[in-house]
């Protein structure tokens, strides 16, 4: 499916509103204005923004720890996770979820999840959900290299299977699961894991945001024909470090200087659209300055925002609590 | 109204509110038995056939066999409940809690929470629980103090059958995750039990008896032993209130605190590991808030620190039995304190 | 009286009673006792009770003690003239045979469910023999328990039926069957199939009010009619209890409703409390008795006819009314007409046939006792 150049000058707006967030979010942590730690996204945006191209308002995401990405390309507030971020009351959550746990249900967005493998099993029943009510509805679970490890991805896989649930594995694969590089800590191959459950499966170049959408398309669309589960294993870059208190020491500087030159999927679209006619370099600068824009609003009000009153400390927790509840 | 079984009380509930409502679904282990093979279907209709005859009456789209896989099953019951739909999700044992734990403790629990209160998450978990079936340490645990730890859960555990149907439907109905646990000595237990569907809320306990001279709070099979041991003291001249708050969380703390000042003696029957179980629990609010109206100590029945054992002898000696309550209530109401 | 010999059992009370523990004789081995006499107190977990002495005697044998339990219908004493011998005695209770005794034991109580219409009534009978059946109607959010000291107790010569309402107890529930003539309608329904050549009558309250409707209609063929504190007759139906009662979800706000009803307050054991909550948590049941308060008990509504249903009754009339009742006044008694008994009880609030139970049920045996059958 060719994507027009319309669709693309969105991804690609997608995809640098995504870069600037989590720049502005960096330079925020590093200015102690982010109360805990946070996970940042940078390098990997072909792949939120790829994949989420391909789904609707309907359909369902679950995130991992390193959510921001997925939120935004799925069409979470941009302010409001921002505000979230920073411990807003104004935050998607009210401030009392984080940088881990921004959700927003109304695009589909079942939260980003603290618990690596904490996913799958949710879009599993994010999917059943879907297959039960008829809604014609898939469901994606994000998953970086480090949870295709737990036992709650291997069950998920398995299930699915059984079940035959319209959900998509996204095995994100940046190289990194935490400080431990994904070529020590995994075994055999990831496709050949799925593959073993009988699942389709098929290795992406995250960095190319058109083959993240090409094979997306072609999974969601075996997922609404009813014909089960696909895992994609996508490999992308993680350009900071785990998280933002992280120097990152366990990488050397000429490999990070490589992945900003050379394996930047930002760069590789901006490329692919000036030399193939589509947008000029103008047009893309012009979106630049736009997000950049966006973004600066969305921190100045983050940061003027009021904190969350601890007199709805105790709220939220159920939604009926007590005698005769 | 006609006299049910524990098991078959939850089985009408299970029921009336799939009838009701096409929401809900019911999935886990061996909840049909026999899928895929050759014989009969719906052979188990459950590990202790709570959930027979679902399948006939809704079909394997609402009635789901899974495979051995409890944190891919429980995490897709929070997933689902997150998405529209009511699931009742079983987990054979309460012990097997430890291999989702994560599922119910930090997904299902917190997502109200997290996100700011813009989600609910309306399943319900339905387990096994209790000692006395010779099922040793893995089988036999309570485990009911864990998760009424754990905010953002609801655990209820009824002790018969009417309320075990009551309150299975209001755990269905509400739109917060519950724990629902039976106790596997109680499932042949009979009783009355009203044909039609009702509901026990949550927080509030059924007074058993009334009597001035102490309070037995009791849970589960518990409550059982504890009316032995009422008619036992109730021989003797000695007449007590027993109370069964039959959800842990919420707990009817009105209730308790008001018995607890009206008779000034208070004893916990608990059938959990006595570390940081619910009789410590309730000692604490008692001591805390009623602490003049008290005649003696609070008392707690428990059994000691340690894993569930196999043999008879050993396993009846571990439970709490009506003779040693008869034998507590007398020691509180024999304490004479500094005088 | 064929036997000289009295066997006396534990009596059972309610459908789901099955034993009852002795907690004081009032009498001694070789005490004359007089008919009526209060001379043994029983109680069970959920009530306690008096048992008074049907016919006069002599207390000859104790056979369960105070502090002990027994299964109801089971031997708890015998009665005898003092010229009876203890060797008659003696062969007597060797030859005393348990009737009924299973598990269901007692006086049989049975319960069947009766279709009229659409609606299915739940019916709980005492059987008693072949005389004119009589029917018991229970008033508003209550249910057959209502007459668990009284159904068994008149089953004498005579099968006592007692009816759930529609919308109450074990019958359907059925928020569209709410005004008085639906509800009269279904309990017509229920008598045209089990009491088909006519029945005697007792109602409480909305029951009452039901019953003397009944009453009036000539295809009934009533044969007497009882009517404790029945609703519709002087002044409304105390507004506040149906308030309380009907916001009640809760144990205190229960027991306060509660109370209201009787004239002891202590009387109001956490059983009932339990049991009314338990009611009222059936699916519907809150939309069915908020229908009925709209349609049956309203001041207008529930006084409709009632002078007209009195003036045209032609069977005899009963009315008992507890002297405390501040439910619906006891001041309604006055518009029995002339020719009625009218019998007050003292200490009593507007469920005398649970607050006195003995009384009432003397009451009624002797308003039966001087019809003509």
């Amino acid at each position: 499916m060719q994507l027009t150049r319309t669709d693309l000058g969105q991804a690609y707006r997608k995809m640098r509103l995504i870069r600037t967030f989590e720049t502005r979010v960096h330079a925020e942590a590093q200015a102690g204005r982010v109360p805990g730690s946070t996970h940042l996204y940078a390098g990997q945006e072909a792949v939120a923004v790829g994949v989420c191209m391909a789904l609707n308002d309907c359909d369902y995401i679950v995130s991992t720890h390193r959510g921001h990405g997925h939120s935004i390309a799925k069409g979470c507030n941009v302010g409001g996770m921002m505000a979230e971020i920073l411990g807003k009351e104004t935050g998607t959550c009210k401030g009392k979820g984080g940088s881990m746990h921004i959700a927003d249900l109304d695009v589909g967005m079942l939260g980003a999840n603290g618990i690596v493998g904490g996913g799958p099993p949710l879009a599993c029943g994010a999917a059943l959900s879907a297959v039960t009510l008829g809604t014609g509805a898939v469901s994606v679970a994000f998953s970086g290299d480090g949870a295709v490890n737990q036992g709650t991805t291997a069950e998920s896989l398995n299930l699915a299977m059984v079940w035959n649930l319209p959900v998509i594995f996204v095995i994100e694969d940046n190289g990194w699961g935490e400080a431990t590089s994904s070529d020590f800590a995994t075994a055999g191959s990831i496709v050949d894991r799925a593959r073993g459950y009988g699942m389709a499966a098929h290795k992406v170049d995250g960095l190319s945001l058109s083959d993240v959408y090409e094979s997306m398309v072609q999974a969601v669309a075996r997922a609404r024909a009813g014909k089960g589960p696909t895992l994609l294993h996508i490999t992308t870059e993680r350009f900071y470090g785990h998280f933002n208190g992280d120097v990152d020491t366990y990488r050397s500087a000429a490999l990070k200087e490589d992945q900003r030159a050379n394996r930047d999927c930002l760069i590789r679209l901006r490329t692919m659209l000036t030399e193939g006619g589509l947008l000029e370099a103008a047009e893309l600068n012009d979106i630049d300055a736009e997000v950049e824009a966006e973004v600066e609003t969305a921190v100045v009000a983050a940061r003027a925002a009021s904190e969350p009153d601890p007199a709805n400390l105790t709220t939220d927790v159920y939604i009926h609590y007590g005698q005769g509840a | 109204m006609g006299k049910k079984t524990f098991r078959a009380a939850l089985n009408e509930a299970l029921h009336q509110e799939m009838a009701a409502d096409p929401r809900v679904v019911v999935f886990g282990e061996d909840v049909t038995g026999g899928t895929g093979g050759d014989g009969e279907q719906d052979a188990w209709g459950g590990a202790f056939g709570v959930t027979k005859g679902l399948l006939g009456a809704y079909g394997r789209k609402r009635v789901l066999d899974t495979p051995i896989t409890e944190s891919a099953f429980v995490g897709a019951a929070a997933g689902a409940a997150l998405t529209g739909l009511r699931p009742v999700v079983e987990i054979m044992f309460v012990d097997f809690i430890g291999v989702c734990l994560d599922q119910v403790m930090n997904q299902a629990a917190k997502f109200r929470y997290m996100f700011g209160g813009k989600t609910r998450c309306p399943m319900v978990l339905r387990a096994t629980f209790g000692a006395g079936a010779r099922s040793a340490s893995q089988h036999s645990q309570a485990l009911y103090p864990l998760f009424t730890h754990i905010p953002g859960l609801k655990v209820v555990i009824p002790s018969n059958p009417s309320d075990a149907k009551g309150l299975l439907i209001q755990a269905i109905r509400d739109d917060d995750p519950v724990i629902f646990l039976e106790h596997k000595m109680l499932y042949d237990e009979a009783g009355e039990v009203s044909d039609q569907p009702f509901t026990v809320p949550f927080g509030e306990a059924r007074i058993l008896r009334e009597g001035k001279d102490a309070t037995i709070i009791a849970f589960g099979r518990m409550v059982g032993r504890a009316e032995e041991a009422a008619r036992i003291l109730s021989a003797e001249g000695i007449k007590i209130s027993v109370i069964d708050p039959r959800t842990t969380s919420p707990l009817d703390t009105e209730t308790i605190l008001e018995f607890a000042e009206e008779t000034g003696r208070v004893i916990v029957v608990d059938e959990a590991s006595p570390r940081c179980g619910m009789a410590a629990d309730i000692a604490s609010l008692v001591a805390e808030q009623a602490f003049g109206a008290l005649k003696a100590p609070i008392y707690k029945v428990t059994p000691p620190h340690t894993p569930v054992p196999y043999a008879p002898s050993l396993e009846d000696a571990y439970l709490p039995d009506a003779a040693r309550i008869a034998d507590t209530v007398r020691r509180s109401i024999a304490y004479k304190g500094k005088s | 009286m064929s036997d000289p010999i009295q066997a006396i059992t534990m009596p059972k009370w309610g459908m789901t009673m099955t034993e009852g523990k002795i907690t004081a004789w009032l009498f001694a081995e070789g005490d004359a006792v007089g008919a009526g006499d209060e001379f043994v107190e029983v109680e069970t977990d959920k009530i306690a009770n008096v048992v008074e002495a049907e016919h006069a005697g002599h207390l000859r044998r104790i056979l369960v003690p105070a502090g002990q339990s027994a299964r109801c219908g089971s031997l708890i004493a015998v009665m005898a003239p003092f010229e009876v011998t203890d060797a008659e005695i003696k062969t007597y209770l060797e030859g005393f045979v348990l009737e009924g005794a299973d598990d269901s034991a007692g006086p049989s109580l049975t319960q069947r469910k009766v279709a009229v219409g659409d609606l299915t009534l739940n019916v709980v009978t005492a059987a008693g023999g072949d005389g004119v059946p009589m029917m018991m109607i229970h008033g508003f959010g209550a249910d057959t328990g209502a007459w668990m000291f009284n159904q068994a107790d008149l089953a004498v010569g005579r099968d006592v039926h007692a009816v759930d309402l529609p919308s109450h107890g074990a019958s359907d529930v059925a928020p569209g069957c709410a005004d008085l003539a639906a509800l009269t309608g279904a309990v017509a329904g229920v008598l045209s199939q089990i009491a088909p050549d006519g029945a005697h009558l007792v109602g409480h309250s909305l029951g009452g009010r039901i019953a003397l409707r009944l009453a009036a209609q000539a295809d009934t063929h009533a044969r007497s009619l009882c009517l404790i504190a029945p609703a519709g007759f002087v002044g409304g139906v105390n507004q506040d209890f149906l308030t309380t009662f009907t916001e009640a979800d809760r144990r205190r706000p229960m027991k306060a409703a509660l109370q209201m009803l009787v004239a002891d307050p202590d009387a109001v054991s956490s059983e009932m409390i339990e049991r009314t909550l338990s009611f009222k948590r059936i699916d519907g049941v809150p939309d069915a008795l908020a229908a009925i308060v709209a349609q049956s008990l309203t001041q207008a509504a529930v006084s409709d006819g009632v002078a007209d249903d009195l003036a045209g009754l032609t069977c005899p009339l009963l009315v008992i009314w507890g002297e405390q009742d501040r439910i619906l006044s006891p001041d309604g008694a006055k518009m029995a007409p002339d020719g009625a008994t009218v019998v007050t009880i003292e200490n009593a609030g507007h469920m005398p046939q649970m607050e006195a139970a003995n009384r009432v049920n003397q009451a009624i045996a002797a308003h039966l006792d001087g019809v003509a059958t």
